[in-house]
């Protein structure tokens, strides 16, 4: 892809998912104009990189299996290299819709820095794994606790950010960049806003926490939503 | 427990819980080993501060004394750390390998490598 003086950066991270890549790269194709695409190939053993490469999308390929958190953050480290104004993550098993990116992008046009698509700020179809729910309404809460700002969906994969939202991630300590950035940006003082999008299930390839990741998951979100106030102190006292 | 011994207890975890956000915060400690070793150290104060959760361990380890079991159940958790970093390195070293050989092939196809000769 050739640099750029912004621009809009659509960033697909990706393991194992020869069965949805290609799908959502069309849509991609289909919904979203004047933006470039790339996938970042997260160590995938299937058919993956093979699908990317015959749909002509730049693609990154890590040597090995990172984890979605090292994988989104190689890409945004891509994104400030080559001077992108807004990064948009979308996952890649096709529970994101493509066509909804544009609102994404509207929404940042009207001010705010971080555009969550959620699956929560009003009632839509997909309510997620039962067992996960209550830690969902805990770091809702928590989040609100912190910042100031209730935010219902602090999973989602699917954000739109500024520049100078993503900046600060590509080179800081995230997990899978949900609450505990979250925190970050709320104390930092940039604008979150809430898009409500559809998330289909999941029909294909497997969730990224296996049992053991969904325990210990909390218990690491938790200690870096406290990293993440201190690191907000620290950001907001140089900038 | 005396008081002394309880206050020195908890002042450790603390300054073990405290050391953990610290060098988690500047990229020196991942975050899994310091949630392993802070919620090591939140039992520890949690065992030493109540004797009730001493006796609760003492029941499901066959001990005659709580202290015994609190060294039966030490010396798990010393087993449970050592095979955990053994996988994780373990990890590392494949990850390691494997870029390394990335490494080496991008920089020979770079190059230009040896060619087959037509046959």
């Amino acid at each position: 892809m050739a640099g750029t003086d912004g621009g809009t950066l659509v960033l697909i991270p990706a393991h194992d998912e020869a069965a949805t890549i290609g799908r959502v790269l069309e849509a991609v194709a289909r919904h979203v104009h004047d933006a470039d695409v790339l996938v970042v190939n997260d160590g995938s053993r299937d058919a993956t990189g093979a699908i990317v490469a015959a749909a002509r999308v730049p693609q990154l390929v890590l040597p090995c299996n990172l984890g979605y958190g090292r994988a989104v953050q190689t890409g945004l480290r891509y994104g400030v290299r080559r001077g992108y104004a807004t990064v948009v993550m979308l996952d890649a098993d096709g529970q994101h819709e493509p066509a909804e990116i544009p609102r994404l992008l509207e929404a940042m046009r009207r001010g705010a820095d971080v555009v969550i698509g959620s699956r929560f700020v009003e009632a839509r179809r997909y309510s997620g794994p039962p067992a996960r729910r209550p830690g969902m309404r805990l770091f809702s809460v928590l989040t609100w606790l912190l910042i100031g700002q209730r935010v219902y969906d602090t999973t989602s994969g699917f954000k739109a950010l500024t520049r100078a939202a993503y900046e600060p991630l590509a080179f800081g300590n995230f997990l899978d960049f949900h609450a505990e950035s979250l925190v970050f940006w709320g104390r930092s003082g940039f604008r979150i806003e809430e898009v409500p999008v559809a998330v289909a299930p999941r029909t294909s390839g497997r969730s990224m926490y296996s049992p053991l990741a969904s325990a210990t998951y909390p218990l690491k979100t938790l200690m870096l939503m406290l990293v993440g106030l201190m690191d907000a102190r620290a950001y907001r006292s140089v900038r | 427990m005396n008081l002394r011994a309880l206050i020195a207890i908890n002042a450790i975890g603390v300054g073990v819980i405290v050391l953990s956000l610290v060098l988690l915060r500047r990229k020196r400690l991942h975050v899994g080993f310091a949630v392993l070793w802070s919620g090591a150290a939140l039992l520890g104060m949690l065992f030493a501060s109540f004797r009730f959760a001493l006796e609760v361990v003492t029941f499901f380890i066959p001990t005659s004394v709580p202290f015994s079991a609190i060294v039966v159940a030490a010396l798990t958790f010393v087993f449970a750390v050592l095979i955990y970093f053994s996988v994780k390195l373990s990890d590392v070293v494949r990850q390691v390998t494997e870029i390394a050989q990335h490494i080496g092939l991008h920089e020979l196809e770079t190059r230009g490598g040896p060619r087959r000769e037509e046959r």
